[in-house]
């Protein structure tokens, strides 16, 4: 495992954007903690709201990591490059000649995704902390989101997961990147709006989505997401364990 | 266990071409074993395979013996058919990944850089180098840790005339040290200048496997005429010595080997009545048997 560690490590080493894309990240979620900061009010259905009347830290991080999932599509694109990279130039065919064993091609990844998931959901936490200690009203209730940021972690991982089965079978990084966001912004709607909702509750990336339901919908009272944490969590890891023998088929069989 | 590498019928497809046909091969310890072939006859797709790279669709093989693992190739210092490094990193810290995955520590990579000849370069950058500079940090990547068995494929590819010799050298340098090298080329002259073992492929198939002298040693060709030119190749069929005979308009040309005394083929004839109307001995080139132990493929 440590081996493994350290060949991800030189790789990543020399590679911008793996040190570019979660910058990117950090800087936009730390600009959304300053305006937040300065925020009084907000609007609810066109009502003004003072925000002393929903600011609860509990609100605080639900939003928090609500907001924060946009940014999955951030770390997609980056397991989608560094895939792409490693196919194209032949590095995936040198290492499996060198004597690496083609399943540690995946777990180098996986690894590179726990750590970026991680990442994610500390900046996520240190927006949290930051947020609650600036705020223009004391927030009550600080406690350590366990609940919350495990569901994050597990969220980020779940959509990584699904950018790298994307980029291993597609090879491409440029259409790979464009596909997925396709698919996530037009492709799943689109498929959802011809489907019952008892399947279309099933597309992964909605079932990834339910595990942090949208806070929005509760406060203007539309009700919660349709489905239980517990039960989103239960189809998230049948999807996980699904893209992960996707991505293995593609590893294990094709020609490097 | 002297035998390194065994195959036995590997098979690949691609769609409709057939790339590789059943290849057996024994690789003997200690050789450096050529694998010769003309461009698209299968070399690259055979060690591909070998190296666990490409999944044949039948055959098998055998490294050192036993059933191949990444546990062998950690053992076989590779280049295949062209270097495949990260463009973003330095030769050096691309070295420092093949070193890890090999299991070889660090230190084996500053007298690989050495011995390559690219040493100073080692902090630029993979995509700056030349294409010789890339071939070079291949090789020093296949030397980490003075593995037993080198698998070299085309390594002279974009190569200037200096670095051609260089790699030439450096082969038979490796293998004078004891290693068994496998290299696959397209030259003819490559191969009869480095290897001690050579099959030859074409179109995916074996078409010969031996020591160097005895498959790619000089023929001679006679050339010889009579009157009556089915007799004279009746009588000549029936001469041991005569290894082939190609009729070529009214003249048969025989291929023997260059030991071979003139009389032991002219006194036969002469005994059978027909005397020659023409005669002429010439030895061939290496060049013209490759070709035409590929042109009896077709
Ligand atoms: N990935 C591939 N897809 C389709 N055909 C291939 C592929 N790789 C090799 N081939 C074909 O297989 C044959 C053997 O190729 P190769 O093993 O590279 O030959 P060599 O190394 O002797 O030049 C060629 O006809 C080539 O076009
Ligand atoms: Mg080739």
């Amino acid at each position: 495992m440590r081996r493994i560690l350290t060949i991800e490590y030189n790789k990543l080493i020399g590679y911008r954007a793996f040190w570019v894309l979660p910058g990117i990240y950090a800087i936009l979620m730390l600009l959304f903690f300053r305006i937040f900061t300065r925020l009084d009010m907000i609007q609810v259905n066109g009502e003004r709201v003072p925000i002393e009347s929903i600011l609860r830290m509990e609100k605080v991080w639900h939003y928090l990591t609500w907001f924060a999932g946009f940014f999955h599509y951030l770390f997609i694109a980056l397991i989608i490059l560094l895939i792409g990279n490693e196919m194209r130039n032949g590095f995936w065919r040198m290492a499996v000649t060198s004597g690496l064993r083609r399943v540690d091609l995946l777990t180098g990844k996986w690894l590179v995704m726990g750590i970026l998931s991680l990442f994610s959901t500390a900046i996520v936490l240190l927006v949290g902390y930051l947020a609650a200690g600036f705020a223009p009203v004391d927030i009550p209730d600080t406690a350590f989101p366990l609940q919350l940021a495990t569901l994050f972690f597990l969220q980020a991982f779940c959509y990584i997961q699904f950018g790298l089965t994307a980029g291993i079978w597609l090879e491409r990084t440029g259409l790979g990147i464009l596909l997925v966001l396709l698919y996530a912004m037009a492709g799943e709607p689109l498929i959802g709006y011809f489907l019952p909702t008892a399947i279309k509750e099933w597309l992964p990336l909605n079932v990834f989505a339910s595990l942090i339901p949208n806070p929005v919908l509760e406060d203007v009272g539309l009700g919660t997401s349709a489905i239980t944490t517990g039960l989103a969590l239960t189809r998230s890891a049948v999807w996980l364990a699904l893209l992960g023998g996707l991505a293995w088929l593609k590893v294990r069989n094709t020609d490097l | 266990m002297n035998i390194i590498l065994k195959t036995e019928n590997l098979s690949k497809r691609y769609g409709a071409i057939q790339a590789l046909d059943g290849l057996s091969l024994s690789i003997p310890r200690g050789s450096v074993y050529g694998i010769l072939g003309p461009n698209g006859s299968g070399k690259t797709t055979a060690l591909g395979i070998i190296l666990g790279a490409i999944r044949a669709n039948s055959g098998s093989w055998s490294w050192f013996g036993d059933e191949p693992g990444p546990e062998h190739l950690r053992k076989v210092g590779s280049l295949l058919e062209k270097p495949n490094f990260l463009p973003y990193l330095t030769g050096e810290r691309n070295l420092k990944i093949v070193a890890d995955i090999r299991g070889t520590g660090y230190d084996s990579i500053e007298p690989a850089l050495v011995k390559t000849g690219i040493y100073d370069r080692r902090k630029s950058n993979f995509h700056t180098y030349s294409l010789g500079m890339k071939q070079r940090l291949g090789l020093a990547a296949a030397l980490l840790g003075d593995p037993e068995v080198l698998v070299l494929d085309e390594p002279t590819n974009g190569l200037d005339p200096q670095g051609i010799y260089d790699v030439r050298q450096l082969i038979m340098d490796e293998a004078r040290c004891g290693r068994t090298v496998i290299l696959a080329s397209h030259i003819l002259d490559e191969v009869e200048k480095v290897c001690t073992h050579v099959a030859v492929l074409s179109k995916g198939k074996l078409l010969a496997q031996g020591t160097t002298a005895e498959l790619l040693k000089s023929a001679d060709v006679i050339e010889i005429a009579a009157d009556n030119l089915d007799k004279l190749q009746s009588v000549l069929e029936k001469n041991t010595l005569v290894k082939k005979i190609v009729r070529n308009g009214n003249i048969l040309e025989l291929t023997v080997d260059p030991a071979t005394p003139m009389e032991r083929i002219t006194e036969p004839v002469a005994r059978a009545g027909l005397s020659a109307t023409h005669l002429l001995r010439r030895a061939t080139k290496l060049e013209s048997r490759f070709l035409d132990l590929i042109k009896g493929d077709n």
